[in-house]
């Protein structure tokens, strides 16, 4: 798949690390203000495709592997579950098992922003190896011979 | 809350052009439409969170329903209505319509929930887990199966879908794709 | 109770598409219009008249706000929405690769 044109590259170049901050960011203040895991996660993952759409496939996954991306996500999910099977420390699954420090402050309740940055690992490499997969699907499909497709007004 | 109206109107007529438009690519732009209004409405209805999540999550799909429409944008297909078929699910429609005003008569009126279990997670949600957002205090802590399940679902489509796309179309077997090896 | 209508309309159009429509994208959309509908009647259904968001800012009491167990549950049903529909979309590229059309009554009768 081709990238795009010069100005849509030297943009793109510019804006895509400030996107994946942001996104780290919303992940990262998940448990003091909007946003959380879900939302930083998706939008980590539209950064790696917006490098994706003005580059090209081939450049893209020179950045990002996909195997690598594949182990990044494996990674997410297994963290998530670890930090919900330590939660027994505290006497039951997902205990929030860290002290809860001050509120207001980013290394403050307990576990929530280990599971916020679990899910934004998961979600981010996931969703862009699912959007390389849908691209990279290419068909041709020739219809038989004597068989049209209908189209006509009702 | 007049704003809140008109933006349900807009929802609903931007879901029936979604629904009876001919063209594909309209049909889907018109989905997109209603997600986008339906951010607003999380907007007003004191929901910024789901206003966020709601309009990634909503590109994200989009990205991928253009994806699957563009490159094979067959204009929906006739071949004239079943009048049974149509009859009968109308008037299932019209029952559940009908089923659905009774049963929502029953429930509380809008702008004064009953709120049993989420006044204790409002009370002592700061306290207890020391978060100062309360739906991550609520969805990662309180409630965290919700998000274990979120969670367990997603890995279930992200390798589901590369399982159903691995491999090759009608093409020419020497451009393999990279994951088969 | 006009808001509460308003939600079982949209889910309506959502299951008269999936039922009446024979194109498979059109089937996939109505889904994605039912799934909308119930985040937005779970919305809704926890609103306060004059609540704030669940966000307690320091010298705030925390006892006015909306209820955040029913957004917390409608978080976790956008981001299943999305899994459902990136399976679905998947599956029905691969149907058209194989069968050359999305109208589902032509699948049953060509060969793969």
């Amino acid at each position: 798949m081709n990238g795009m044109s010069l100005i849509v590259k030297t943009v793109t170049r510019v804006t895509v690390g400030v996107i994946f901050v942001f996104g780290a960011y919303i992940a990262a203040h998940g448990h003091l203000t909007l946003g959380g895991g879900i939302a930083g996660g998706v939008i980590v993952a539209l950064a790696y495709i917006l490098y994706v759409l003005a580059y090209g496939r081939t450049e893209a996954e020179e950045r990002l592997s996909r195997q690598r991306a594949l182990a990044i996500m494996t990674l997410g999910a297994l963290l998530f579950l670890a930090l919900a099977l330590a939660g027994y420390r505290q006497g039951y699954f997902m205990g929030n098992f860290l002290p809860t420090g001050e509120p207001g402050k980013l290394l403050s309740a307990g576990v929530i922003p280990f599971f916020n940055l679990a899910i934004m690992l998961f979600l981010g490499a996931g969703l862009f190896v699912v959007f390389l997969t849908f691209i990279a699907f290419r068909v041709e499909v020739k219809p038989e011979p004597g068989e049209e497709i209908e189209v006509g007004n009702k | 809350m007049i704003e809140l109206y008109l933006l349900m109107g807009f929802i609903l007529m931007a879901a029936v052009v979604a629904v009876e438009s001919h063209d594909l690519l309209s049909a889907v732009v018109s989905v997109e439409a209603v997600g986008l209004g339906l951010c607003i409405i999380f907007l007003l209805l004191g929901a910024p969170e789901l206003a966020i999540t709601q309009l990634v999550v909503e590109i994200l799909a989009l990205i991928v329903l253009i994806r699957a429409t563009l490159a094979k944008s067959v204009p929906e297909t006739y071949r004239g209505r079943e009048r049974l078929a149509y009859g009968m699910v109308t008037c299932f429609i019209l029952a559940l319509a009908g089923v659905a005003y009774f049963a929502l008569r029953q429930l509380p009126a809008f702008g004064a929930p009953q709120l049993r279990v989420a006044q204790n997670y409002l009370d002592l949600g700061l306290q207890q887990t020391g978060a100062t957002n309360l739906i991550a205090a609520v969805a990662l802590n309180f409630r965290g199966f919700d998000s274990l399940g979120a969670v367990a679902a997603m890995f279930t489509a992200v390798i589901g879908a590369l399982v159903i796309l691995r491999g090759r179309g009608r093409k020419e077997t020497n451009e393999r794709d990279e994951l088969d090896s | 109770m006009i808001i509460y209508l308003a939600c079982i309309a949209l889910l309506l159009i959502g299951i008269y598409c999936v039922a009446v429509k024979k194109n498979l994208i059109k089937i996939i959309i109505g889904l994605v219009i039912m799934e909308y509908a119930v985040n937005l009647f779970l919305v809704v259904l926890g609103y306060r008249r004059c609540g704030v968001d669940p966000i307690v800012l320091p010298g705030m009491a925390a006892k006015v706000c909306v209820d955040p167990m029913l957004q917390a549950m409608a978080l976790s049903v956008i981001m299943i929405g999305l899994a459902t529909t990136l399976l679905l979309v998947a599956i029905a590229m691969r149907i058209y690769e194989r069968f050359g059309t999305f109208d589902i009554t032509k699948i049953r009768n060509l060969k793969g």
